[in-house]
């Protein structure tokens, strides 16, 4: 089944391993609803993926991606 | 767990357990007591509710302040909507139900705690569609 996936967790690590709670902070998201991105559970919104990438200084498709 | 969710739990658990007192205790009485009786049973439901949910809620929220503090995101937002919009229907249907068993002989105080029984149904099927969201994720 063809669905979302995303680096976050890895961009995470990246970034002085980040917590969820910062990460959601940074952009007005909850640390539950970071850790259901980061699960693949929950597709956030364009303008939530648009500032998640923007937080780690990357282009959104290298954040987000579509797997068929 | 969110927060929310645990609160969908609290809510949804005392609901169950006061009004499933309250309606059991009309149902195995018949409505055979005088009115009083259920009225008083009525307001200790709503104060015993009230204050259970209340207690519970202060607790979980002093157990993990910073989650308490959070406002609501995207997904808290996503999931609420979609609880209600299960909700409302069920709601809808049941005051209906409720509004046709006029023709079933049923009396203005018979039809007064249906309703209430209604929106207490639609409160649990509210409550349980949003911990069903948290728990699927979306």
């Amino acid at each position: 089944m063809a669905r979302v996936v995303n680096q976050v967790r890895t961009l995470r690590f990246l970034a002085g391993e980040m917590t969820q709670a910062e990460l959601g902070e940074k952009i007005g998201l909850t640390r539950q609803t970071i850790a259901a991105i980061e699960q693949g559970k929950y597709s956030p919104s364009l303008e939530a993926a648009f500032r998640i990438a923007q937080v780690f200084g990357k282009p959104l498709e290298e954040v987000f991606s579509w797997e068929a | 767990m969110p927060f929310k969710e645990k609160i969908a739990w609290i809510s949804v658990v005392t609901t169950i357990l006061v009004w499933g007192g309250f309606f059991g205790f009309m149902l195995t009485t018949g409505g055979k007591l005088h009115g009083a009786v259920y009225f008083t049973g009525f307001i200790a439901a709503v104060i015993v509710q009230t204050i259970l949910a209340t207690g519970a809620a202060i607790v979980t929220a002093a157990l993990a302040p910073a989650d308490a503090g959070a406002g609501s995101d995207e997904r808290d937002r996503d999931i609420a909507r979609r609880a209600y919009a299960l909700a409302y229907p069920v709601l809808i249907g049941l005051v209906f139900c409720v509004a046709g068993s006029v023709h079933l002989g049923f009396d203005r105080i018979d039809m007064a705690y249906a309703i209430m029984g209604a929106i207490v149904i639609a409160e649990i099927v509210h409550y349980a569609a949003q911990i069903a969201g948290y728990r699927r994720g979306n």
